[in-house]
């Protein structure tokens, strides 16, 4: 072996160590545990019968996963299209605005440094029925008494939590307008000289300078929503019902209230599964990695 | 280079003393080896409950700090307490002290033969045969053969609370006997823009479980007797729980607070201090939050509410708490901690102890005598006590007892969330809680 490759490897080497016992032999016993009956906390020897591939059929057809998977698709296609093209927006706009922008991104990123939970009961407190101020609002435009328990219904439940996640544009917009920033002003210049216009600027130089970002940000929106469900847990539990219940919720619930780990590990592989297919195929549409065209 | 040597040894020292000590799990003070107890706590901070185990730390740092040092780690919130104890039972590896919430996780740290037996203890606590309850004793070693549970406040009796004010203002002086004067109640209260009662289905339900179990037993003896035991599991269908879930889908649509699905308790709770509804049930260590003015803005706020027990025909029902699955617990982790742990316990027998518990979480122990100050000092409870024995009311097992496990508790309220708002039939919502009742039988 060449010194130098025998130097790579040393250095290499805790990182390897590292990712095997972090993530690895986790990733072992989250597919191994979905194979078995799997009701006793544990490693390998809690794991009883082998069922094969029951424990998928029995998170497929919980009654709970019918509700879930549409809601964690919505919220997937939400995040990663409606907030990735909201912060793109917000982004372009304030490439023009110098001035103004240290300030917008301090603005934007203060709902994301507030602790989750107060920021939920911040959110849970404005859309009260009685207390908050969204209705007090309605009542302002439509003069008459308004008092919608927005989380609370099932109409209006979904709506409310998904709100609750528009804050993560926010950060999505910082890190497009960093990447925008990191565009040298030259190009422009050119362009401008060619007699080019702002919207073919940002159509013709901005856009594709910073598709890597657009690409980040889209899989950084595809795995909150792939793992996160803390929102969900401090504003709805889940409910009315399970009208906001989302994947990983139910994994929770199947872990902590079911005590089902069999079907709870079946639940987190599909999750595993889906998130990379859909980090792959996000890598695919953005060309993420590549340099810049 | 000397001076740079110097802070490079006190860098050392100063990291490798506290990891070499907390290795150990003992100190020596003046000689004497001090042990180490932990305790997994969820009654923290300051709360009525949490003032109270502050009180209790340092009590035992006073009587037992030359030998034992109690290292207590504060979890918030009794779920997450409940999946840390849930973890902890699977790999054995308890904390000294623990506190068992329900039958479920205080059977499942027996069976893992994480409980000790605190029998050959009990001569070595202080007041143990004067005030320790020896039927609690007995109902744990017929629960469990042993006696692993320690409880020394159980029964701890539940009713409603209610604002007597606003009672008033509809002409009501005494709070209803029976579901139907409960019911014209609510109908007064909501003709005069007054919500009579404080409801929630998120978290797990709480205030509503209370009223959904004294419905069941009011419907008939069947329904009285359904309620009246424990680990119920097959009987979901019936009629009892079908009316009961009548009266409660009745209750929440017409008469409760407007956020009551998906409410969680401090929600509740609050519109309760804040008078903008007239009832609300919960147990005992409720009663000292009326008169805290950082709860309620005024301690005469007291003055105006009421503890009942819940209307019913035949004898009034009352929710309640015993000492069969709950209670705290100490994990086999040697002779001395084991001593430590139920010196700490054995504090419950404390007169200060005692005094401090019924003053502030309305905790009673039934053979000590309460000086009248303590009593005057929160009388919500004394008046529940005196409505119990003046209306013959009977008192039932608690509704986690009842409908024992998590998941049906769950089932009840989520799906009672889908029939309130008219989305599932009363046939397919008792359907459906009876499932998950089947899906936990099968276990």
């Amino acid at each position: 072996m060449k010194t130098r490759t025998r130097w790579t490897l040393i250095f290499l080497a805790p990182t390897i160590l590292v990712g095997i016992v972090l993530f690895l032999l986790p990733l072992i016993l989250l597919v191994s545990g979905s194979l078995f009956e799997y009701t006793e906390l544990g490693g390998l020897e809690a794991m009883g019968e082998f069922l094969g591939l029951e424990n998928y059929r029995r998170f497929m057809s919980d009654p709970r996963a019918e509700q879930a998977f549409p809601n964690t698709l919505v919220w997937l296609i939400l995040q990663t299209t409606v907030h990735v093209a909201l912060a793109l927006l917000v982004a372009i706009v304030l490439r023009r605005l110098k001035r103004v922008r240290g300030f917008v991104r301090t603005v934007y990123a203060i709902p994301n440094m507030i602790t989750l939970p107060a920021l939920a009961l911040a959110i849970k407190m404005m859309m009260h029925p009685q207390l908050g101020v969204v209705n007090r609002v309605v009542e302002v435009f439509t003069r008459e008494p308004f008092s919608l328990n927005w989380f609370g219904n099932l109409e209006t439940a979904f709506l409310s939590v998904s709100l609750t996640v528009v804050p993560w544009a926010g950060i999505a917009a910082i890190l497009i307008m960093t990447d925008i920033s990191s565009i040298p002003d030259e190009l422009y210049e050119s362009a401008e000289v060619d007699g080019a216009t702002e919207f073919q600027k940002d159509r013709l130089i901005t856009i594709p300078m910073v598709r890597n970002m657009i690409g980040t940000v889209t899989i950084l929106g595809v795995t909150s929503m792939m793992n996160d469900f803390g929102m969900i847990m401090v504003t709805t539990w889940g409910g009315p019902g399970y009208s906001t219940y989302n994947l990983p919720y139910l994994v929770y619930q199947m872990i902590w209230s079911d005590r089902n780990y069999g079907i709870a590990n079946a639940g987190g592989t599909i999750i595993l599964v889906v998130g990379m297919l859909l980090v792959f195929l996000v890598q695919k549409i953005y060309r993420v990695g590549r340099a810049r065209d | 280079m000397k001076s740079l040597r110097f802070v490079g040894l006190i860098f050392v020292l100063a990291v490798a003393l506290p990891i070499a000590a907390a290795a150990t799990g003992s100190q020596e003070a003046g000689g004497e080896e001090i042990t180490e107890l932990t305790f997994a706590n969820f009654i923290i901070g300051d709360s009525p409950g949490g003032q109270w185990y502050e009180m209790k730390y340092q009590l035992f740092e006073e009587m037992y700090g030359d030998r034992y040092e109690l290292v207590v780690e504060e979890v918030p919130g009794d779920m997450e307490y409940n999946e840390k104890l849930t973890l902890q039972i699977s790999t054995g590896n308890m904390p000294d002290l623990y506190i068992s919430e329900n039958d479920t996780m205080g059977r499942s740290a027996y069976e893992e033969g994480l409980a000790i037996d605190m029998t050959p203890y009990a001569d070595q606590i202080e007041n143990f045969d004067r005030y320790y309850p020896q039927e609690n004793i007995e109902q744990v070693k017929e629960a469990f053969g042993e006696w692993v549970i320690w409880d020394v406040f159980a029964p701890r009796v539940s009713g409603y609370y209610y604002n007597q004010e606003l009672f008033s203002q509809v002409g009501v002086d005494e709070p209803p006997r029976t579901f139907d004067e409960f019911f014209e109640l609510c109908e007064k209260l909501d003709e005069a823009g007054i919500t009579p009662v404080g409801m929630m289905t998120g978290e797990n339900g709480w205030t509503m479980q209370y009223w959904y179990q004294a419905l069941v037993a009011a419907h008939s003896d069947e329904g009285f007797a359904m309620v009246n035991e424990s680990n119920v599991i097959d009987q979901f269908t019936s009629e009892p729980f079908r009316y009961a879930s009548e009266q409660v889908k009745r209750i929440l649509t017409n008469y409760a607070n407007q956020d009551a699905i998906g409410a969680g308790y401090d929600m509740v709770a609050a519109q309760m201090f804040g008078e903008r509804v007239a009832m609300i049930a919960n147990g005992p260590w409720m009663a000292s939050d009326y008169g805290n003015p950082d709860r309620v803005g005024d301690a005469s706020f007291r003055d105006k509410i009421g503890y009942a027990p819940f209307p019913g025909t035949p004898p009034v029902a009352v929710g309640a708490s015993d000492s069969k699955g709950h209670g705290s617990m100490v994990a086999p982790n040697g002779e001395d901690k084991q001593l430590g742990a139920m010196l700490f316990w054995g504090l419950d027998l404390q007169p200060q102890v005692m005094e401090s518990a019924a003053e502030k979480l309305g905790w009673y122990v039934s053979a000590y005598e309460y000086p009248q100050e303590v009593l005057d000092a929160n009388p919500l409870v004394g008046q529940l006590n005196t409505l119990i024995n003046e209306w013959g009311a009977e008192t039932l097992p608690w509704f986690y007892d009842v409908w024992t496990n998590a998941v049906i508790a769950d089932g009840i309220t989520r799906n009672m969330d889908l029939y309130a708002a008219g989305r599932i039939t009363l046939d397919e919502y008792v359907q459906t809680v009876q499932e998950f009742a089947d899906a936990v039988g099968e276990e």
